[in-house]
């Protein structure tokens, strides 16, 4: 059982501190320092006592209104953000986050973009050597390769992005609201049968969306998070069902 | 075994240094490639404050540059290391900013990428060496094997950058108003580095400042090699980098502990 893990996540919590809105001016903070007063700071309770494991292979969901910890509890998957004291994350593998135009500085070019981006990875620079040709193939920008980003088309963007990923080789994939199918519709198609092939099957997948489509067509389990609480984990059909039904019932 | 796998996965292996120096050269590339002149940039800006301060210092306050033959090379000597470490601290303070867009996407260790930038101005460090040795040898200067002393004070100027820019960033995320604190802190640093003047006249009257300031050492050893090509003072070169590595430890530990606060604030 252990060993087929790729995520465990026990008892994590997490609290923003905000910077109280109280203080405004500066005098107020100089006389507050002087006189030794401690200002409470505001906090937001963004994710309380997170239990959850996830499989290696396994393609897993998570759905929520906007605001309800999504987005931190994928910030505390790829541990960018610490959770409160107690909290403990086992990730076995390396993680990339999916999100378009993320990861990328225009500034550089696309050589630039993809050695960077693959050498954190953990590629070495023969491997990423290797496949150098394919991704800029795959992406369609042979003419552009020492171009800076900046200068590329929207699409382009989204299409070195996406190749980037498809030969990056990461373990277990965070997609934030990514999905195949950018570009026009020559890479769109050339893109779901990528997606699919190399990174639907076979690799572990936490997938982010609004759109309860994708979800139910690519996860098997799914959870369900509401102002910071797991309200459901369990098999993508059930969760939607209820899900639908809160949101029905709230309206 | 976990503790093992531990150990094995912070050896700094092939694919950490491949990454560092891509990281830095690219650094190097986008900051210079970039303007028309580019990399000559780098050479014409110490150049120009040179020709400035030259000016100043032996027409209008020449009491300061009394006694001191060629004296163009020897604020040249000393402003190159200066500046190096200025951009050091300003550019690495701000690392958790620019390159959050790595930060937030893929996992990594945070303290490359503050060593890949200081790593890129050390080659412009190195270019600004050479070009200032060109230089020496057109004014008639004479140096020797002792050159082979540089690479320990850029080793020096790189972990001292280094540590401070990665304790400042940390410090940055808590506190913006560290920026206008540090701005007077290089100030302070610049007048008492003995970049303009010998360093034994700001000693005579404050002598705690060769204890305090290590760049008072480096600079005057940096101009023992290669200006008047006479072996550098050895104690204050190991007590200079020995604060350097006490630093950049300080620095890591640091960036270690509190780095992640970078996204949550930022």
């Amino acid at each position: 059982m252990e060993n087929n893990l790729a995520i465990k996540i026990t008892n994590v919590s997490k609290t923003y501190k905000l910077r109280s809105t109280k203080v405004k001016t500066i005098r107020e903070r100089v006389t507050n320092l002087v006189a030794g007063k401690y200002i409470e700071n505001d906090k937001i309770v963004a994710l309380k006592n997170i239990n959850l494991y996830i499989n290696q292979g396994e393609s897993f969901g998570i759905i929520g209104k906007n605001g309800s910890g999504k987005s931190t509890l994928i910030n505390i998957i790829m541990e960018t953000i610490k959770p409160d004291i107690g909290g403990n994350i086992d990730v076995y593998g390396k993680v990339m986050r999916l999100a378009l135009g993320l990861g990328i500085d225009a500034n550089l070019s696309a050589r630039d973009n993809i050695y960077v981006n693959g050498s954190i990875i953990g590629l070495s620079f023969r491997k990423i050597g290797t496949i150098f040709d394919q991704i800029i193939e795959f992406a369609g920008i042979p003419d552009f390769v020492d171009t800076p980003v900046k200068f590329y088309s929207k699409g382009m963007k989204q299409r070195l992005m996406f190749s980037i990923a498809m030969h990056a080789n990461a373990d277990i994939f965070l997609l934030d609201e990514f999905f195949g199918g950018t570009g026009d519709q020559e890479f769109r198609i050339k893109s779901d049968i990528a997606f699919k092939k190399r990174i639907l099957n076979g690799k572990t997948n936490v997938i982010v969306s609004h759109s309860l489509q994708t979800i139910r067509k690519h996860c098997e389990r799914a959870l369900w998070i509401h102002k910071g609480k797991i309200l459901l984990i369990d098999d993508v059909d059930t969760v939607i069902k209820a899900y639908m039904k809160f949101i029905k019932s709230n309206k | 075994m976990k503790l093992l796998s531990k150990i094995l996965n912070n050896i700094p292996n092939i694919n950490r240094f491949e990454r560092i120096w891509k990281i830095a050269q690219i650094d190097f590339k986008k900051r210079y490639y970039n303007d028309r002149l580019g990399l000559i940039w780098a050479l014409l800006n110490p150049i120009m404050s040179v020709s400035v301060y030259y000016i100043v210092f032996t027409m209008i306050m020449n009491r300061v540059s009394e006694g001191i033959d060629n004296y163009a090379l020897f604020i040249f000597s000393g402003l190159i290391f200066w500046i190096a470490f200025v951009e050091m601290l300003k550019k690495g303070m701000k690392t958790l900013i620019s390159k959050s867009y790595l930060i937030e996407n893929i996992k990594l260790n945070k303290i490359d990428l503050y060593l890949s930038i200081c790593l890129s101005i050390s080659m412009a460090l190195i270019f600004n060496i050479s070009a200032y040795l060109i230089m020496a040898k057109l004014f008639g200067v004479n140096y020797s094997y002792l050159l082979l002393y540089l690479p320990i004070l850029i080793l020096n100027i790189f972990l001292i950058g280094c540590g401070t820019s990665m304790i400042l960033s940390v410090v940055l995320i808590h506190f913006r108003d560290i920026n206008h604190i540090v701005d007077i802190a290089i100030k302070l640093g610049f007048w008492t580095s003995g970049i303009f003047f010998k360093a034994e006249l700001i000693l005579d009257k404050l002598p705690f400042v060769y204890y305090i300031n290590p760049f008072v050492g480096i600079i005057e050893n940096a101009r023992n090699i290669a200006l008047y090509n006479t072996c550098p003072n050895l104690v204050t070169m190991n007590l200079n980098v020995l604060i350097g590595i006490f630093i950049f430890i300080i620095g890591a530990i640091y960036v270690e502990r509190f780095g992640h606060l970078a996204c949550e604030k930022l």
